[in-house]
């Protein structure tokens, strides 16, 4: 199944009740969110709420969590991945109350190296045994730290470590106090410090910064939308849509008025004008702006950019001020195809394991303006762009749609 | 249609909305001329809007509480004073009030409500202070539709906590502030990144992703990498000497900019260094990790579905080998039909995938020669290994979206590995919309017992308590009952069996990670849950 929205077909109308829900989502709506953490204290084996005084108070929406001792003192910290930004946090152990903690980093000889699957109890004197076992993958889509760790109450006084190796013998360890050790099998425990070596880090670590536009992988047909003027000749077409009342859309102009974009033919469209003169084109643009996207801005932020090229494509979007130098780069890459245009379209580099992405479908667009109830922006667009829609199998399908959208409206 | 998982509740409110609508005959026609009541009986929305109207009472009423200022009615009431006088001088930037409702139903012409409202601020001692409490209401509503609070109950199952310090500081900036990686990308969150990047790479707005921690370059510090959705890079930190992170250089490569739900350090090849494995939608990506601070891909493990979730290793038939497991929610077959899915019982999830690792990097796909194809369609969040009957071999529990669990006891069977699911048969099939998996030994019998994840929502279990909630229907009514319900936490008893260790670790709200962990050191472990499922811009929040 294709991730994203090219997985909605046609076929499903507004009463189904999952797609409401994803509707509901996708315009911004919240289910569930600015829930606090919750932390439960185990008293003896019984359970109480703490979350007031453990100071976990981001509303971020976390989903994994990760526990190591991070600064090797003794006691768990934790990271927490999230939806909202920041993606991580990091939450360092400062309990008041803390005992002392043992640190154990197991090596297998036998047995796996990782030493995945092995239990370790730890007997205190006069208390009741403690039990880890060391694991890969738990909770929610995490890996916790490898190395294991025990909480040691003050009075606790350490009397034996039993190892229990996967499918091995048991390995019984005494004379430990508290600190951090790395165990291999059959050996001694050692201080987890001394392996600790300085790594010579990179020179030049990589940076890269963001830029607010999306250059994008699936070129949508906009003859229907934007007429091309005569006067653009060969060059690619610039459309940005500006609102009295915004600095960086006067900005924008100015600079501009100054020195005009190269490369480029340019049109300025008022929202302001446009919205009296021809609110469905604004609409459609509104449309065409979300249509990439999984989540719709309720307005269309300003001032914003598209690009054009010579066969009227919609080739990128830029929000807010435009660098030149972007832009002019774009332009110059404006017909790239394949590995190249795929990681142009993404905002840092990386790599790939799939080798490529599924194909655009311009059907997807028409299915957009159907939702919107715009019949004759559809029946328009569907004029224009037949040659590459009726490419797509679920042709036939859209048009039953259209017809049957049609003839309900037309039932008073 | 991609419906990312755990968005269960909302789907069941929308519909039983649509329920109501259809079976409006059940609700208007039979009962309608005996009484009134019936015919007044609210719609969900109608409800949940009350719900949201008595909720804002009770935050006024607890805000009177949190400043001393009791209202005369309760002057007399020792318990409400006593929370009061708690408060006294505490400082006011510091007052944190909740109020929620988890409970309603109407009765004569009254509204009745069992809520719980949780307070905290800094005391005069500079100490940290918290109550929660839980206590009934009713409420009457006049003609214009104003509230009125008629009795507000004495407080119950109060939980009152006090610190001289919070349990952990958030050191989040200290640690990435110098990171281009955080303050360029990660320190943005999903919605802003949604609004850049074409869903087509594979984000979208249900998506989720995981992290993992191991230690890449062997200097005895667990490293950190962050799993991103498509079109987003994922990020290998590594852990500085000053406890700082740093992203790996480039040529790491780590950055794969595919959706990766999940990823595992480990040791494929047994040579002492942590290796890299990828849950993407392509398959398991297998990175050898070459000790000198690069990657080099070693295959891409093909699996048969692509909403893929949690990646979990194991050596199941001790060999030596470590083996993969992973799972996956939607299943390619899935809501062909939507009339026919089960919310409480959903059959049509991906197959969750075993590969058997023999060695020198080759996976061998085992999921139906072990056994483990038996009911193999639900929709599988998280999975953990454990070895729940201290045998010696590593069992399989796997938390399951929309309907019941699976746990998998590791036979030997004709001198062979084999999976025979036994969830019932030992009571951990805890049917709800299991999201997060974890064992530990949390009452110190030496025997394993077990901590999952699920759903917990106020507004599911109003709206699932109402009497014209699926009326025909009570068995369903009770397993959506359930879904709201919240965590469960098995307590594993002497005969091998488990049983439910009742209400007080289920309050973890949306619980997505909800694991055991021993935070204060003092030998008992302690559980924590990570919370929050959408938190969109618009405040408008079912």
């Amino acid at each position: 199944m294709p991730l994203g929205n090219s997985g909605i077909g046609p076929g499903l109308d507004g009463s189904d009740p999952a797609r409401q829900l994803q509707e509901y989502v996708r315009r911004g709506a919240s289910f569930s969110g600015s829930e606090s953490h919750v932390i439960f204290n185990n008293e003896e084996g019984s359970f109480k709420n703490v979350s007031s005084i453990t100071g976990l108070d981001s509303k971020d929406d976390g989903r994994s969590v990760c526990l190591t001792d991070w600064d090797l003192d003794g006691d768990l910290d934790i990271w927490i991945s999230n939806r909202s930004g920041p993606q991580i946090r990091f939450f360092q152990n400062s309990n008041p109350s803390s005992g002392q903690g043992i640190n154990i980093h197991l090596s297998g000889k036998s047995c796996n190296r990782d030493a995945i699957g092995a239990r370790v109890i730890l007997k205190a004197r006069d208390n009741l045994p403690q039990t880890r076992t060391v694991t890969a993958g738990s909770g929610f889509l995490a890996q916790s730290s490898k190395t294991l760790h025990f909480g040691l109450a003050k009075e606790d006084v350490i009397e034996e470590i039993e190892i229990f190796w996967p499918g091995n013998e048991a390995q019984i360890i005494s004379n430990v106090v508290p600190g951090n050790y790395y165990i291999e099998q059959g050996s001694e425990p050692i201080d987890l410090k001394v392996r600790s070596k300085e790594i010579v880090k990179d020179p030049s670590p990589f940076k890269e910064t963001f830029k607010d536009r999306t250059f994008l992988s699936q070129r949508l047909p906009l003859t229907a939308l934007f007429e091309r003027p005569p006067e653009a000749k060969e060059k690619p077409l610039l459309i940005c849509l500006t609102v009295e009342d915004c600095k960086v859309c006067a900005a924008q102009k100015q600079e501009w008025k100054l020195s005009p974009p190269k490369n480029v033919h340019l049109q300025l469209i008022s929202e302001s004008n446009l919205a009296l003169s021809d609110p469905e084109k604004l609409r459609l643009i509104q449309l065409t702006y979300d249509h990439f996207f999984d989540i719709s801005e309720r307005k269309i932020p300003t001032p914003i950019s598209f690009l054009i090229d010579q066969k009227n494509r919609l080739c990128a979007i830029y929000r807010g001020h435009i660098d030149q130098n972007v832009l002019l780069e774009d332009c110059v890459n404006i017909h790239i195809e394949g590995t190249q245009l795929r990681s142009r379209s993404v905002p840092f580099s990386g790599l790939w394991a799939s080798k490529q992405i599924s194909s655009a479908r311009p059907l997807n667009f028409v299915e957009d303006l159907l939702d919107a109830g715009l019949l004759d922006s559809a029946a328009n667009y569907i004029n224009k762009e037949v040659n590459s829609l009726k490419k797509d199998e679920l042709f036939p399908m859209l048009l039953k749609r259209l017809e049957a959208l049609k003839s309900d409206r037309s039932v008073p | 249609m991609f419906l990312q998982s755990s968005v269960m509740l909302l789907v069941a409110l929308f519909f039983f909305s649509a329920c109501n609508k259809k079976q409006g005959k059940d609700f208007d026609s039979h009962e309608l001329k005996e009484t009134t009541l019936q015919s007044e009986q609210p719609t969900i929305k109608e409800s949940e809007q009350l719900a949201a109207q008595i909720e804002s009472e009770l935050i006024l009423f607890a805000q009177q509480i949190i400043s001393g200022a009791l209202p005369d009615s309760f002057s007399d009431n020792e318990k409400w004073s006593l929370f009061s006088n708690r408060f006294i001088n505490s400082s006011e930037q510091s007052r944190n009030i909740k109020a929620s409702v988890f409970e309603m139903w109407h009765e004569k012409n009254t509204i009745q409500t069992v809520a719980r409202i949780e307070m905290k601020a800094r005391l005069n001692n500079q100490n940290y202070f918290g109550l929660i409490t839980q206590f009934k209401s009713s409420w009457s509503k006049n003609e214009t539709g104003q509230l009125k609070a008629l009795k507000i109950g004495d407080p119950e199952q109060t939980v009152l906590n006090e610190s001289p310090a919070l349990w952990f500081n958030d050191e989040t900036d200290r640690l990435t502030a110098k990171e281009p990686a955080f303050t360029e990308h990660l320190s943005m969150g999903l919605d802003f990144w949604l609004k850049r990047i074409e869903s087509i790479h594979g984000i979208d707005a249900f998506i989720n992703n995981g992290m993992a921690l191991g230690d890449f370059d062997g200097d005895g510090r667990d490293d950190i990498y962050v799993c991103q959705p498509g079109g987003l890079p994922n990020r290998l930190f590594l852990h500085q000497a000053d406890n700082t992170i740093k992203e790996a250089p480039k040529r790491t490569g780590a950055n794969y900019l595919d959706h990766t739900s999940s990823a595992l350090f480990i040791d494929i090849d047994n040579d002492g260094d942590q290796d890299l494995t990828l849950a993407t939608p392509s398959g398991i990506v297998l990175l050898e990790n070459d000790k000198h601070l690069s990657f080099i891909e070693r295959g891409i493990l093909q699996t048969d579905e692509v909403d893929c979730h949690s990646l979990s290793a194991t050596d199941f038939d001790m060999d030596g080998n470590l083996d993969l497991l992973i799972t996956f929610a939607l299943g390619s077959r899935s809501l062909d039909d939507d009339s026919s899915f089960r919310f409480d019982d959903a059959r049509d999830g991906g197959s969750n995938q075993l590969f058997r690792g023999d060695g020198k990097w080759s996976f061998s796909e085992v999921t139906a020669l072990t056994g483990l194809s038996e009911g193999n369609d639900r929709h599988s969040l998280a999975a953990s290994w454990h070895d729940y009957d201290l045998d010696g071999d590593p069992d399989l529990y796997i938390a399951n979206d929309y309907g019941q669990n699976q746990m998998y006891r590791n036979d030997v069977r004709e001198g062979s590995r084999f999976f025979s699911e036994i969830a019932n048969e030992i009571g951990i099939e805890d049917r709800g919309a299991g999201m997060s998996v974890s064992w530990a030994d949390y009452n110190r019998d030496g025997l394993p017992d077990l901590y999952v994840g699920n759903m917990y929502s106020n507004a599911g279990k109003r709206i699932t308590g109402l009497s014209g909630f699926l009326p025909k229907n009570k068995d369903l009514t009770k397993h959506y009952r359930r879904f709201a319900k919240g965590n469960t936490l098995f307590k594993q008893q002497k005969n091998g069996r488990y049983i439910d260790s009742g209400p007080a670790t289920t309050m973890g709200r949306w619980a997505w990670s909800s694991v055991f962990a021993d935070l204060n050191n003092d030998g008992w472990e302690d559980l924590i849950v990570a919370n929050g499922y959408i938190s969109g811009p618009r405040t408008d929040d079912l």
